[in-house]
């Protein structure tokens, strides 16, 4: 039993970003354990996703067939079964998506294995695997030591630097067998509201609105802001709740984790799970008229005041900047 | 026998259906509880609420795989760089000017 295993994910045919974050995270581990480092990828159509992805590996196993569109469980529960009995890894990690969140636990529960999602830290002490983990909302961190044959992880998205290409080792095709009926049929997804601007997850600027705004008579300053930085709209989770707008828009731990350059909280107060849905923004700007609020610890600049006397006055300024 | 259920993603919502007997989680989003009527509140608290051990259940735990080894608290205690200004409106051209400076505007 040796060697560390990460799962890349396709989305529409290509690599997900989050699946080079993970062979960094994998890289690291198998440095650390003195261990060989190997790659696998399940879909309808590996080709696109298997020359980004097979960099670094000693081997990229690859499970291809029509059975792995649209995701399904079962589908996925056989290939991962398959992979890892073809290479007896010692560590399995898995980017941390919403079919990995279901279908992850049950591998685990059927391999009797120890599992941790959602981690943020992984490392060896010794021959053990720790790793931590926001727990309780996202304000502690747990640290956690998985035991198992293999032990098994999914890795939180935008923590880890995405993995450059390095020399690819060999291409390996395994048979997995027809998975079971799945019990659960996938209809069709569809956008709550056709979201203008960019999407969240990927947006580079998001502006965000949160209760302090007072009113939803209020959250034209919050689109007027993000329309004339070419940002993402975002909200609190209260915002979403009270109606105000979409629940597509929020940014949270029950929302969507943003990992923007820049982020602008408007009458957001830094609740504990919103500030872990911001984490990984690089710089936060905080404009809320009570300087004790919880998100200026976050925040790299801060502005105390009212948004309707401040916001007026920044995009004034920012018109006068370009011109 | 199935139920069809709507499941919230990050941007919007997907449609499956899933087979009977199934195990569903449930999130807040679903609807407003109702507030339950005052001769429930009061038979809710004359109610015998049952209490089982493992062993009344014939079940016994397996030993755990995963060990929590610590738990902390994330102490912030930077601060942010607050723009000056005698005004809101003042501080917010300010910030605008600071945004520029730093290219991120």
């Amino acid at each position: 039993m040796a060697g560390v295993l990460v799962f890349g994910d396709i989305s529409d045919g290509q690599l997900t970003p989050a699946s080079l974050e993970v062979a960094t995270a994998g890289a690291n581990l198998a440095s650390a354990l003195g261990e060989p480092l190997r790659g696998a990828l399940v879909g309808d159509d590996v080709a696109a996703a298997t020359e980004k992805f097979r960099g670094g590996f000693a081997a990229l196993y690859l499970v291809e067939g029509r059975h792995y569109r649209p995701y399904s469980t079962q589908a996925s529960l056989a290939a991962a079964q398959a992979v890892i009995a073809a290479c007896s890894p010692s560590v399995v990690l898995f980017a941390h998506t919403l079919e990995t969140r279901e279908w992850v636990p049950r591998l685990a529960a059927r391999l009797d294995t120890g599992l941790v999602m959602d981690c943020t830290i992984l490392a060896v002490e010794g021959q053990e695997l720790v790793v931590t983990k926001p727990v309780y909302g996202g304000g502690v961190w747990g640290e956690f030591v998985i035991r198992g044959a293999p032990r098994m992880a999914t890795v939180r998205a935008s923590v880890f630097e995405r993995r450059q290409a390095a020399a690819a080792g060999e291409l390996v095709r395994v048979d997995a067998p027809p998975p079971a009926p799945d019990r659960v049929t996938y209809l069709d997804q569809a956008a709550a509201v056709a979201a203008s601007g960019p999407k969240l997850k990927d947006a580079k600027i998001i502006v965000a609105g949160g209760r302090g705004l007072g009113g939803k008579d209020n959250w034209h300053f919050v689109e007027e802001t993000a329309a004339a930085l070419g940002a993402a709209v975002g909200c609190s989770r209260p915002v979403a709740d009270s109606g105000w707008v979409p629940s597509l828009h929020q940014v949270g731990l029950s929302g969507t984790l943003v990992a923007p350059d820049l982020y602008i909280a408007i009458g957001i107060s830094g609740a504990v799970q919103h500030l872990a849905g911001i984490s990984a923004a690089k710089t936060v700007i905080a404009i809320n008229t009570d300087h004790e609020a919880d998100i200026f610890t976050r925040a790299n600049y801060g502005v105390v005041g009212d948004c309707r006397e401040v916001l007026p006055a920044f995009l004034e300024r920012i018109k006068q900047l370009r011109s | 026998m199935s139920v069809t259920v709507h499941r919230l993603v990050e941007d919007g919502y997907q449609r499956l259906r899933v087979e009977l007997p199934a195990l569903l989680g449930i999130s807040s989003e679903i609807n407003e509880p109702r507030f339950p009527p005052m001769r429930g509140i009061m038979a809710a608290g004359r109610a015998m609420i049952p209490g089982w051990k493992a062993s009344d259940l014939g079940v016994q735990a397996a030993a755990s795989k995963v060990e929590l080894r610590k738990l902390q608290i994330q102490l912030r205690t930077s601060k942010a760089e607050f723009i000056a200004g005698s005004s809101a409106a003042e501080r917010g051209a300010a910030l605008a000017n600071r945004l520029h400076e730093l290219g991120l505007v």
